[in-house]
């Protein structure tokens, strides 16, 4: 499988954050979601890719070319999309359409317009009359319409209903039918991400804690609930993570079937990706890194 | 970089720019009705339309601002060259739409009041445009270090060292007499200065870009 994008070994400091050798891929036809609490180091990421911010050492290959010596004909192919919509509050529809067709070579209007009818967008408004749904929606039409192979979606669910960030995961998924195309997702909406994510990256403390595939996570990963001498008893080698509550203790286990051949009286479900994330970031971890 | 153009010349269409050019010819008109002179005229033409035609850059960076497009337009596939490029090349389109407004008004104080020659005339209109693209270019390094809002006071202080110059120089000497010796050499050496000072602005406003995104 090709690697749309690419990130090797990629570090950057600030006076108080340390995004830590990193490195990432994104293969065709895929979906990566990139997981982590607030200021962990997602949007760094995102904008070392997008050179809005330099690395202190790293590589980064978009579509196999590097970023930085090739950096406007590779983002002729690729889109971004952060939380907020940052176009011109008093433009319309068609002032975005006359702004990217002089930016992109692939402009392609009758898509663009296909998308506003779509998502129901009025043509004759400003957007500081639309809804954040409205806006995210036209930000999501702009981006597509010049047929990127890449898009990179920073937060771009965050704030939205539900309905509308079912429709926007529709889309991701529609554009990644052409398995040409790569998604690199960053969210800490999980439960958007165990719809559609392929891959997650789980990002702590600018630090990858680990890349796993959905698949994976899904078919492996346990959460058990139980009372403090059941966790007691328990081999901790086995376990990855717990948490003490009140009334019981959360343990994280990264295989689910061998732990349930051993401790066959447990109820074992599986383990979302929030509750990776929540065991990982506020539980404590026994084995610091998952086997990749 | 068209695309960069054409978003910031899409703040003259909104009505408060409008507004605002349309604000500059009523007050040209109005101290033209009461300073029928010479001193008038160079208060319109070198001062007064060149300092508020060489302010575009800071309503574009304050639109910018408010929404973070700035962010936006450096995920496009432009380079940061082409981002400060195109805010010089908008800047200077509104500078020269605002020296329009001062020919015209030139012309009716060469034709129709009779104040001054049709060469002193365009000799001064020639110092406004010369002294608005140096105020153009030492503003933008204000407004790329400091922002559209802390970068107006930058502006706000060229602008009241240039009313101290037109002070001085208008009322301290005979300009009329420099101006009919040399104003060729003159006009020569404000656009050198200019010229220099459009390169080094443009450079110092890149250099301020690029080190804001590393």
């Amino acid at each position: 499988m090709d690697k749309i994008l690419e990130i090797k070994n990629l570090n950057k400091g600030f006076d108080d954050f340390q995004l830590k050798n990193i490195s990432l891929s994104v293969p065709t036809g895929t979906i990566v979601g990139l997981i982590g609490e607030n200021g962990t180091g997602k949007s760094t990421i995102i904008n070392l890719i997008e050179n809005l911010l330099k690395e202190d050492s790293g590589e980064i290959y978009v579509f196999g070319e590097n970023m930085r010596e090739n950096e406007k004909r590779l983002k002729q192919k690729m889109g971004i999309i952060y939380d907020t919509c940052h176009y011109n509050e008093k433009f319309k529809c068609q002032d975005i359409e006359n702004m990217m067709k002089l930016v992109y070579d692939n402009w392609d209007s009758t898509l663009y317009n296909e998308y506003l009818d779509k998502f129901n967008l009025p043509r004759n408004k400003r957007i500081e009359k639309f809804s954040k749904g409205m806006k995210m929606k036209l930000c999501f039409a702009a981006e597509l319409a010049h047929h990127p192979r890449l898009l990179i979606l920073d937060e771009a669910t965050s704030g939205l209903d539900p309905i509308i960030r079912d429709e926007i995961l529709e889309i991701l998924q529609e554009f990644i039918m052409d398995e040409n195309n790569g998604v690199l997702m960053s969210s800490h909406i999980t439960s958007d991400l165990d719809k559609i994510a392929d891959y997650i990256i789980f990002i702590h403390e600018g630090e990858i804690m680990f890349t796993k595939s959905y698949e994976d996570i899904h078919d492996h990963f346990g959460l058990i609930h139980c009372g403090q001498k059941v966790f007691e008893a328990m081999d901790k080698k086995d376990i990855l993570a717990y948490k003490k509550e009140d009334f019981e203790y959360k343990v994280l286990v990264e295989d689910r079937e061998s732990f349930a051949k051993i401790y066959q009286d447990l109820v074992i479900d599986k383990a979302t990706i929030e509750d990776v994330m929540l065991l990982y970031v506020r539980g404590t971890r026994i084995n610091e890194s998952i086997n990749l | 970089m068209k695309a960069l153009i054409y978003k910031d010349l899409f703040i003259l269409k909104q009505k408060g720019q409008l507004l605002s050019l349309l604000s500059l010819v009523v007050t040209s008109v109005t101290i033209g009705y009461f300073f029928q002179n010479f001193y008038g005229l160079a208060l319109i033409v070198v001062l007064s339309i060149p300092v508020g035609g060489s302010a575009y850059l800071q309503v574009v960076m304050e639109k910018e601002e408010r929404t973070n497009f700035e962010k936006a337009y450096l995920s496009l596939p432009v380079t940061k060259q082409e981002v400060v490029l195109a805010r010089f090349i908008t800047g200077f389109i509104f500078l020269f739409l605002s020296m329009v407004v001062a020919f015209v008004y030139m012309l009716f104080f060469v034709y129709y009041l009779k104040v001054v020659s049709l060469d002193v005339g365009l000799m001064l209109w020639g110092a406004g445009m010369v002294f608005g693209t140096i105020l153009m270019a030492l503003n933008s390094v204000g407004y790329h270090l400091l922002g559209a809002k802390k970068g107006a006071f930058v502006y706000l202080v060229f602008t009241g060292v240039s009313i101290a110059i037109y002070l001085i120089a208008f009322f301290g000497f005979d300009m009329t007499s420099i101006l009919t010796m040399k104003p060729i050499y003159l006009l020569m050496i404000g656009i050198v200065i200019a010229m220099l000072c459009l390169l080094v602005g443009y450079f110092v406003s890149l250099k301020i870009l690029q080190r804001r995104y590393s």
